[in-house]
C-alpha cells in the first residue's frame, strides 16, 4: 500500500497545520542506523519512511527529491539482476522489500537486502532522469527515527527472547505513520502509529483489530496491507487481514486503547493473498488495484463502498457479497505496486526470467 | 599467498610489453582464486588487499599517464562486475594512489561470486577474474520443529522451525511443504509474507497456518475446508536445497511427521496446572506441568519467577512436547516468598491465548470475557521455608 496522494488531500482541510512549519526543521542531520530496509511510504515534501523490523524503527529520511522528473515512463527488465550487478552480487543474493513512487519527483525508489540472512545490508536505490537506477547515499542526509511503539526491543530481553515485530505495511496519512505487524509470536493484532514529525512525548498508538465473521465470531485479525481511502469525506483504511478479508474502518477508531472491528466489505475466497493495493480514479469513477501472489491484480470498483452492505451472513451456494472484482488480463506476477499518476502505476512482475520494474497503465 | 595473473586481449604488444601486471592475491583471512591465461610477459600487476575490513583491487604497472587516463574513462573502460552481468560495472570508486591504481567496491566483495576485472586503455585489454571462496561452516541442520509432539489439533495456529545457524530468507515458503497422507502437497497452507517471521539472529522460522482456513464462516475455509483434517496424518517437510545464509546448502530434507487430532478450542488455564515446589537452600527446579501443549516460543519468555517483586535468574527448559516448563536457578532457593508471573499472552499452538480464545463464540449462552479486564500478568504465589525457619 502506498499513500503517496493521502497527504494531499490531508494537507487540504484540518490538517493543514503541519503545514506551517517544513517537517525538515526538525530532523538530524547523519547517517541513519538502518538495520534493515522494509515497507517504504511518502510523506510530505519528499520524506521518504522506512520500515526496519531489524531495529524494531520507523525512520523517516529527506530525500532531497521534489523536483519532477519530466518522464516518468520506467521500464527496468530483470531489475533485480541490474541491482544485483550495482552492488557485486547475483539476483539470488538480493531481495527487493518494497517498491514506492515519490509523488514529488515521480522517482521510484526501492528497499533492497544485499545478502538474504539477518546481516544483510540495507539499501535504498532510486530511478533516475535517464533511467536507470541508484544508490541514495546515506552518508549524510536529514533524518529522524522513532521505536515502533509497543514492539520488542531489538535483541530481547535476554532471555531468549526471539519475538520480533514484522512490518508489513506503511502509510502516511492524517500527520501519522501508520504501522501494520506481525509479531513472530502472539497472534497480536496491534495497528500502531506514530504522529511526524517524530516527538518523545508521543509514545504512538496501539489498536487491536478484530474481525467478525457472520455475527457469530470474532477473532484477532493482524493487518496484512492497507490503503488510506477516504469515504463519504471521512478518511478511513481500507485493510486487507491476513484472514483474506477487506475490511474499513474509519481513521479516527484508530484511538489508543479502542478495540477496532473492521467492517468487511469484500471476502476474496481461497488463493487470494493481498499483497499491495493502490487507489484511483479512472473516467469519473473510484477503483481500488488489488495484487495477489496467487490470483492475479484484482480491480474492484469502490464508488459504492459507503453503501455496501456489510457481510455479515454466509454467502450460500458459492455466490459473492460485498464489493464485486474483476481480475485484470495480462497483469500477472505483481509482487509490488504503486501509483505513479493519475493514469499509471508502477509495478515490480516477477517471472522466470527476472524482475522487470515498469510503467503499467491503470486499468 | 596466492598469485594468479590476468588475461590480455593483446592489440599492441610494443605497447603491452611496456606493462608487466602480476595479480598478488594478499589476504589475512582467506584468498583469492583466479583464472590465468596470461603469458609471463604480458602479466601485469593487480593485487587485492584487506582495507579497513574490506578488499580493494590495487593495479599496478601503468604509467601516469595510463592511470590518469584510466581513472577518467567509463565503464566500458575500467570496472569490476559480476561475471553473470559483465556489462554492468560494479558501484565503487577508483582513485590513484601514488603508482597505484585502487579500486574501492562500495558494497565488499561477497564471497562466493565470481568477479572480474577489464581494464581497457589505448589498444589493450586486461581482465582477470577471481573468486572469494565461502568460509568453511559446518554443515546447518534443523534443530527442532515446534510443536514437538506427534498429535496436533486440527485448527493449529503456527510452527516454529529452529536452524543450527542462520538460514537464507527471501522464498521459505518455497523451502517448505506440508504433504498430506498421499505425500502430495497441501495448496497454500501457510500465510505468505514477504516479510517472513524470523527472529532475530535468523535461525528461528515462524510458520502461520493460513488463519482464513481456521476462522470458522471464512470463505476460505468454506471453498477449500480446513487445511488439517482430524485423523489424517500429515508431514512437514524442509527441503535439504535451502541454503543458509553463508550459501551452503542444508543438503538432506527435514521430515516431521504429525497426526491431528480434533481442533483445540479451551484457553490455557493456570489454575490447572500442577506447580512442583523445590525444596529450600537447594537449585531443585521449580516445575509447572500444563497438561495441555502450550506455545514453545512464548513459553521462552512470558513466564518469570519473583522475588520481592523481581525476576530471578536462571535456566528455562521446556520439556514433554511442551507440557512441562522448568526452572532451575542459577543460586539456591532461599526461604521467603515467590511468585511466578505468567503473561495472559500465553497461547496453546491453536492460538488460544489466556486472555482470550483464538476464536469468540457470540452467540454462545457464556459472553466472553472484557479482555480489557484481564490483566496482562497473573501471578501464582508460594513460600519455601526450612525447618529452622521460625
Amino acid at each position: 500500500m502506498k499513500s503517496s496522494e493521502l497527504w494531499r488531500w490531508c494537507a487540504v482541510g484540518c490538517f493543514a497545520m503541519l503545514s506551517a512549519t517544513s517537517v525538515m526543521a526538525e530532523m538530524q542531520q547523519g547517517k541513519p542506523d538502518l538495520k534493515s530496509a522494509g515497507p517504504l511510504t511518502f510523506g510530505r515534501e519528499g520524506v521518504l519512511f522506512v520500515g526496519d523490523t531489524a531495529s524494531a524503527a520507523l525512520f523517516a529520511i529527506d530525500t532531497k527529491d521534489q523536483t519532477s522528473s519530466g518522464n516518468k515512463t520506467v521500464k527496468l527488465e530483470k531489475v533485480d539482476q541490474q541491482i544485483a550487478a550495482m552492488l557485486g552480487t547475483t539476483a539470488d543474493d538480493i531481495l527487493i522489500n518494497d517498491v514506492a513512487v515519490n509523488p514529488e519527483s515521480g522517482r521510484v525508489y526501492l528497499s533492497v537486502s544485499l545478502g538474504r540472512g539477518p546481516d544483510a545490508t540495507p539499501v535504498i536505490l532510486r530511478t533516475k532522469a535517464d533511467g536507470g537506477l541508484e544508490v541514495m547515499s546515506l552518508e549524510d542526509v536529514s533524518f529522524d527515527q522513532v521505536a515502533i511503539p509497543n514492539a520488542p526491543a531489538a535483541g530481547g530481553s535476554g532471555r531468549n527472547d526471539k519475538r520480533s515485530q514484522s512490518i508489513t505495511d506503511l502509510a502516511f496519512i492524517d500527520g501519522k505513520v501508520i504501522i501494520a505487524g506481525l509479531s513472530n509470536e502472539e497472534f497480536e493484532s496491534n495497528l500502531r502509529s506514530v504522529r511526524f514529525p517524530f516527538s518523545d512525548a508521543d509514545d504512538g498508538t496501539a489498536v487491536e483489530i478484530y474481525h467478525g465473521a457472520h455475527g457469530a465470531y470474532e477473532t484477532r485479525s493482524p493487518v496484512r496491507t492497507f490503503v488510506p481511502f477516504m469515504i463519504d469525506d471521512q478518511p478511513h483504511l481500507l485493510a486487507a487481514y491476513t484472514c483474506t478479508p477487506l475490511v474499513k474502518f474509519p481513521i479516527s477508531d484508530l484511538t489508543k486503547g479502542e478495540k477496532v472491528l473492521g467492517t468487511t466489505v469484500a471476502e476474496l475466497g481461497n488463493r487470494n493473498r493481498p499483497i499491495d493495493m493502490i487507489v484511483y480514479k479512472k473516467n469519473g469513477k473510484n477503483y481500488l488495484l488489488l495484487a495477489n501472489n496467487a490470483r492475479g491484480v484484482m480491480k474492484i470498483a469502490t464508488d459504492d463502498i459507503q453503501n455496501v452492505e456489510p457481510i455479515t451472513d454466509r454467502v450460500e451456494g458459492g455466490g459473492t457479497a460485498g464489493l464485486q472484482y474483476d481480475t485484470i488480463e495480462g497483469m500477472t506476477g505483481v509482487e509490488q505496486l504503486d501509483k505513479l499518476d493519475d493514469g499509471h502505476a508502477i509495478v515490480l512482475v516477477s517471472s522466470d526470467a527476472g524482475k522487470d520494474l515498469q510503467t503499467v497503465e491503470l486499468p | 599467498m596466492h598469485v594468479p595473473n590476468c588475461s590480455f586481449t593483446n592489440k599492441s604488444l610494443v605497447l603491452a610489453s611496456l606493462v608487466r601486471f602480476t595479480l598478488i592475491a594478499c589476504f589475512s583471512a582467506c584468498h583469492v582464486l583466479a583464472e590465468d591465461t596470461t603469458p609471463d610477459h604480458l602479466a601485469c600487476q593487480i593485487s587485492h588487499e584487506l582495507q579497513n575490513g574490506h578488499f580493494v583491487i590495487q593495479v599496478n604497472g601503468l604509467t601516469n599517464a595510463q592511470l590518469q587516463n584510466l581513472v577518467r574513462a567509463d565503464s566500458q573502460a575500467i570496472k569490476v562486475f559480476v561475471q553473470t552481468t559483465p556489462d554492468i560495472a560494479m558501484l565503487g570508486t577508483w582513485q590513484i594512489d601514488g603508482p597505484l591504481l585502487v579500486f574501492e567496491p562500495q558494497f565488499p566483495f561477497r564471497p562466493g561470486i565470481e568477479y572480474g576485472v577489464l581494464l581497457h586503455w589505448d589498444e589493450s585489454t586486461a581482465t582477470h577474474n577471481f573468486t572469494i571462496p565461502r568460509p568453511n561452516a559446518p554443515t546447518t541442520t534443523v534443530q527442532a520443529v515446534y510443536p514437538s509432539g506427534t498429535d496436533l489439533p486440527e485448527n493449529l495456529l503456527r510452527i516454529y522451525v529452529h536452524f543450527s545457524a542462520p538460514m537464507q530468507q527471501g522464498d521459505v515458503y518455497r523451502q517448505i511443504q506440508l504433504l498430506d497422507e498421499e505425500q502430495q502437497p497441501v495448496d497454500l497452507p501457510f500465510v505468505e509474507l514477504a516479510e517472513e517471521l524470523w527472529d532475530t539472529s535468523g535461525t528461528r522460522l515462524t510458520l502461520l497456518l493460513d488463519p482464513g482456513r481456521i476462522k470458522q464462516g471464512l470463505k476460505p475455509r468454506e471453498q477449500e475446508g480446513t487445511i488439517l483434517q482430524s485423523g489424517q496424518t500429515y508431514t512437514l517437510e524442509i527441503r535439504g536445497t535451502w541454503q543458509d545464509a553463508a550459501g551452503n546448502a542444508l543438503g538432506k530434507p527435514h521430515h516431521k511427521t504429525f497426526q491431528v487430532t480434533r481442533p483445540d478450542t479451551s484457553q490455557p488455564t493456570p489454575q490447572r496446572w500442577t506447580i512442583h515446589s523445590p525444596a529450600v537452600h537447594s537449585n531443585q527446579p521449580l516445575v509447572i506441568e500444563f497438561h495441555e501443549m502450550l506455545d514453545h516460543g512464548l513459553l521462552e519468555r512470558v513466564i518469570t519467577v519473583e522475588q520481592n517483586q523481581q525476576a530471578i535468574s536462571g535456566r528455562i527448559t521446556i520439556s514433554e512436547e511442551e507440557t512441562k516448563w522448568t526452572f532451575t536457578p542459577d543460586q539456591d532457593w532461599r526461604s521467603g516468598n515467590y511468585r511466578i508471573a505468567i503473561g495472559t499472552e500465553l497461547e496453546d499452538a491453536a492460538g488460544n491465548s489466556i486472555r482470550r480464545p483464538f476464536e469468540v463464540d457470540l452467540k454462545a449462552n457464556q459472553p466472553p470475557a472484557d479482555v480489557s479486564q484481564i490483566p496482562e500478568v497473573m501471578y501464582i504465589q508460594f513460600q519455601l521455608r526450612s525447618q529452622s525457619d521460625p
